[in-house]
């Protein structure tokens, strides 16, 4: 019995709306979004470049991958847990798809997301059979399905000779003038963000997030729910090494390294906070627009990559200090 | 009593958060060795004016004067300073570290080295806890104590810091009748040293027992402050609601019908061969002291926590319950002693109620959201839940609505049986009226109930029947017309040979 003083005549009052509060209220509560429209208002002002429709384009395109990656780690961090294991996912699916070229794209687009898929299942089955938290049980995925990567392609990378069209399109085509890798990002999202709202799957990973006991309590089989989600994230990365390598026509032992850390911070910017439940795939893909339109327009005005990481490190903390505001309010 | 300043007072407190006014106009004094009751509804604002006595809220208006002097509490470690100090209802104790270091938390006895003398502070702390009735090695760590035991440490913490007057917060609301009395002698031997208290609780009982005035607060406001020897219980009650509440519990009469759950000698971790039977439309009441077992019990029939021996029957089928997802598929549902045990804090009222229960609204795992939220308003209605619209977050309810959330969210499952712990703990008594109401009316249509509580009257009031525990065993059965608090209490207290009156 904390703050019932405060909070029973707080809801006998209040019949607002929640997210009340006036202006300041508002910027806290879309302080995400007003990120990202100042930070393209600057940017198109600062360079001449950044408004033009191919600049745009290939912002977006270069974030599909971190993008998917991040909405999968959004699902297992709304479910209170963490994916340290998703950038190796994205180099093991990435060698896959480019060793399994020659059977055609849709044979290594297959092997190359069920490798990332069944890292995720491992996951899933590390954390709620052997009872290890997931950032141990998930770090060392990372460390052995790293090292997996480097056994299979011999340290060096797999390069796709001759690579067919269709190989290529998942990665550099488009569809009208839209990259085909936005599309499929866009999808992704709109999947994503209508499970976590409208599925009973969706619902379960805010519940267990939220509470792991009193979802045992209430009947929800919380291990499956978090086999699923790491299963989510698994065959997002996977999904994200697939489109890495029809990118570039080559497998790297090196591809996706520290991409979960750019995923968790997309997440965290986003609003979705460790403490598990609260949060969504909206902020998250709001988080990784405003992290690639940043280097971009940092770039265009010729900023080190060094001294962009440190702006990266300070939005990080400005983003979570802004959902603990919003937490309170 | 003393001439002079009282110890503590404060004049005229306002505070007020975003859309409400928690407090407002309020003053009381304590003076020096005087225990100071304060009382009122959940949401009256006591614990907003404890915690700006003890620091934590700043207030918007009115000061503080300690001997008349004006002081400002800017945090719970300058109050210390100030020799105010709070015992919170759940302790808020560095479990892994030892009781020595709790008890000197920030000012453990240093040597001229700068070492920590541990020599030093076991031995003073050795010394705190013999005031407070503890005969604790004070190198154990904190986690192995009980409830009771980590609230009298939390008194020697006070106690250490020179505490002049300590503000106990609902400090009965997990004790036992036993521990109770022990609470209150040391209570009253340290005010014969000097110290005030303020003493916050819900039983209005202990306040006669142990309170000379009282402060009644209703809304923020004070209503009146009176000395206990001009009052009664009744009196209280009406001004804490404002309107006599009459008779608490609902009248009995309840047919039982047939037996839903039973259990067959069944053993596990904390209770032994205990075997009982839950009838449609009876309240069975479990009593005994904290650590009996009976929480225990009530979660390994609800498959929450596995047992060794013995066979638990639904409908008269042997089952075997290895999740509590088994006992709800089959028509039980528990409702935990902690209730953040069963609350999810971000989550709205809605999907509070309607998580348990997908199949009532959805259709191939895909939700459908007119028929959830229509579900969750039609239980609002209902139960009376007091909340401003369905999409409010839970957390920002009072405890007794919370838990109507709860007893929601089984009724939407549609359960046949419903075990309660301690549903009543730390709620106010028009939230307990209406919750003993329902439970009775849930009775009356079918439902069988399993009523585990500390509070005998609670117990008298409402089963039917009354199962006692004590030491892991269920030590007698006392139908519920015959029953009194005498005769449940003997049943509870641990005996010299423990299998007598084995179902007695």
């Amino acid at each position: 019995m904390t703050d019932t003083a405060i909070t029973e005549s707080a809801s006998a009052s209040t019949s607002a709306k929640p997210g009340h509060g006036g202006a300041m209220g508002f910027l806290v509560r879309y302080s995400n979004v007003l990120a990202l429209v100042l930070l393209l208002v600057a940017a198109s002002l600062l360079s001449p470049y950044f408004l033009s429709s191919r600049n745009i384009l290939n912002v977006l395109r270069g974030a599909t991958m971190i993008g998917l990656v991040s909405i999968g780690m959004t699902f297992v961090i709304l479910n209170r847990g963490i994916d340290l294991s998703a950038g190796s996912i994205v180099g093991l699916s990435a060698a896959l798809m480019a060793a399994f070229a020659p059977y055609g794209v849709g044979v290594a687009a297959l092997v190359g997301v069920a490798a990332g898929v069944a890292v995720g299942v491992a996951n899933g089955l590390l954390i709620t059979r052997l009872r290890l938290q997931p950032f141990i049980a998930t770090l060392s995925t990372m460390i052995f399905v790293r090292g997996l990567v480097y056994i299979y392609t011999e340290g060096s990378n797999i390069i796709v000779r001759d690579a067919s069209a269709a190989f290529s399109y998942l990665g550099s085509g488009f569809l009208g003038p839209v990259p085909f890798p936005v599309v499929l990002f866009a999808i992704v999202w709109l999947i994503a963000a209508l499970t976590l709202r409208y599925t009973v799957f969706g619902r379960t990973i805010y519940a267990v997030g939220a509470n792991e006991e009193a979802a045992r309590l209430s009947g929800i089989a919380v291990e499956r729910n978090k086999v699923q989600v790491y299963t989510v994230s698994g065959l997002l990365a996977g999904l994200a090494g697939v489109v890495l390598a029809s990118r570039l026509t080559v497998g790297e032992p090196n591809a996706g390294t520290l991409y979960e850390l750019d995923a968790i911070a997309a997440t965290l910017i986003g609003g979705t906070t460790f403490d598990g439940g609260v949060g969504g795939v909206g902020g998250t893909v709001l988080g990784v627009l405003i992290l690639a339109f940043l280097s971009n327009v940092l770039n265009l005005l010729n900023v080190s990559p060094y001294s962009q990481m440190l702006l990266k490190g300070v939005i990080i903390v400005l983003a979570v200090v802004m959902s603990e505001w919003r937490k309170r309010r | 009593m003393a001439a002079g300043p009282p110890f503590l007072e404060a004049r005229n407190i306002g505070k007020r958060f975003p859309g409400v006014v928690a407090l407002d106009q309020v003053s009381i004094s304590v003076e020096r060795g005087q225990i100071h009751a304060l009382i009122g509804e959940n949401g009256a604002g006591k614990s907003t004016l404890m915690k700006i006595l003890d620091g934590i809220y700043k207030p918007d208006e009115g000061e503080i004067l300690l001997d008349g002097k004006a002081v400002v509490v800017a945090s719970p470690f300058i109050a210390l300073g100030l020799g105010i100090s709070m015992v919170h209802q759940e302790p808020k104790l560095c479990d892994p570290l030892s009781i020595s270091e709790n008890v000197f938390m920030g000012r453990l006895p240093r040597t001229s080295w700068g070492r920590v003398d541990w020599a030093k502070a076991n031995a003073q702390c050795e010394k705190l806890l013999a005031r407070v009735g503890l005969r604790l090695d004070p190198r154990m760590p904190v986690e192995a104590l009980s409830i009771a035991q980590r609230q009298l440490i939390q008194l020697a913490k006070a106690l250490a810091f020179d505490a002049r007057l300590i503000i106990l917060d609902e400090p009965t609301a997990s004790l036992t009748p036993v521990e109770v009395d022990r609470l209150f002698a040391i209570v009253q031997a340290l005010q014969a040293e000097g110290v005030s208290f303020l003493y916050i609780s819900h039983h209005l009982d202990e306040i006669f027992r142990i309170a000379s005035r009282v402060t009644v607060l209703k809304d923020g406001r004070k209503v009146s402050t009176i000395s206990v020897a001009e009052t009664n219980k009744d009196a209280l009650i009406g001004l804490m609601v404002g309107r006599d509440l009459g008779e608490r519990f609902p009248e009995k009469g309840r047919a039982p019908g047939r037996p839903v759950l039973e259990a067959q000698d069944i053993s596990g971790k904390g209770f032994r061969d205990a075997s009982l039977t839950l009838r449609a439309g009876e309240i069975v009441g479990l009593s005994g002291l904290v650590g009996a077992g009976r929480t225990e019990l009530a979660r390994a029939l609800f498959g929450a926590d596995p047992i060794a021996r013995g066979r638990i029957l639904i409908d008269g089928h042997v089952v075997s319950l290895r999740s509590p997802a088994d006992a709800i598929r089959r028509g039980v549902a528990y409702i935990a002693e902690d209730r953040r045990d069963g609350l999810f804090m971000p989550l709205s009222v809605r999907e509070n109620i309607a998580l348990a229960a997908p199949e009532k609204h959805s259709r191939l795992g895909v939700l459908e959201p007119r028929k959830q939220a229509q579900q969750a308003r039609s239980f609002i209605g209902r139960l009376n839940v007091r909340t401003p619209h369905s999409e409010q977050r839970i957390a920002l309810l009072s405890g007794g609505n919370q838990q109507k959330c709860i007893l929601a969210r089984w009724l939407l499952k549609g359960v046949r049986v419903l075990i309660l712990d301690e549903p009543t703990r730390g709620i106010d008594v028009g939230a307990k009226r209406e919750i003993y109401a329902l439970v009775d009316q849930l009775a009356r249509e079918g439902m069988a109930v399993l009523l585990i509580s500390s509070e005998l009257p609670e117990i008298l009031g409402m089963a039917d029947r009354v199962l006692v525990m004590s030491g892991g065993r269920i030590t007698g059965e006392v139908e519920g017309q015959r029953a009194t608090e005498e005769r449940l209490l003997a049943l509870a207290l641990p005996t010299e040979s423990p299998k007598q009156e084995l179902h007695a």
